[in-house]
């Protein structure tokens, strides 16, 4: 029944630029704003403990922005979760330890951490505009 | 911390991120979880016991 459907269907919540800046800039901060807040609390935890690893790790926080293009992209998507790598590298110097055993292992898990928020933007995206629930 | 627990630590990280982006409800949540999870270990230790017939390089400097 036509109707129905409509009743059930999700309905925009939110302004979705606002909801997409807030995901990139703090983790899960775009769900929360969408009123999701379990969901925002689940995977804030995510990307944070991720990242968190990658750090002790001593894994690698790439910071190039001209030079060879997969340098480049890592940098892109590492910064894709937003102000906690940005603060790792502008206050702490962050960069990572090339000599440090889990070097190779702590830069997958802090690129990965990057990859899962640019994919909460895209989320946080359609659950504004009413695509998803 | 060893090469296996970081996999697998790695494995329940992404696992259990994909599982709550990409589905509602608990049962399907789990279900999409245990796939990706053991997908991601098995395939890991598949791969690592087809290498291991392969000879090792030269020790690290």
């Amino acid at each position: 029944m036509p109707g129905h459907e409509d009743s059930a269907a999700p309905v925009p919540v939110g302004n979705p630029y606002l909801a997409v800046i807030l995901a990139w800039a703090l983790p899960g901060a775009g769900h929360a704003y969408l009123g999701r807040w379990p969901r925002a609390i689940a995977f804030s935890a995510l990307v944070i403990a991720t990242l968190a690893i990658g750090y002790f790790l001593d894994g690698r926080l790439p910071w190039t922005f001209s030079g060879p293009p997969l340098s480049v992209l890592a940098t892109f998507g590492c910064l894709g979760s937003g102000a906690p790598p940005i603060a790792l590298h502008l206050s702490l110097g962050y960069e990572g330890t090339v000599e440090a055993a889990g070097y190779e292992y702590g830069s997958a898990f802090i690129l990965t951490a990057g990859l899962m928020n640019l994919l909460l933007l895209l989320d946080a995206w359609d659950i504004s505009k009413g695509r998803k629930p | 911390m060893s090469h296996f627990l970081l996999m697998v630590v790695y494995a329940a990280l992404v696992s259990s991120f994909l599982s709550l982006l990409w589905r509602r409800g608990a049962r399907e949540q789990s279900l999409l979880f245990l796939r990706i999870f053991v997908g991601m270990v098995g395939g890991g230790l598949a791969l690592a016991w087809l290498m291991y017939s392969f000879p090792a390089g030269p020790p690290a400097p």
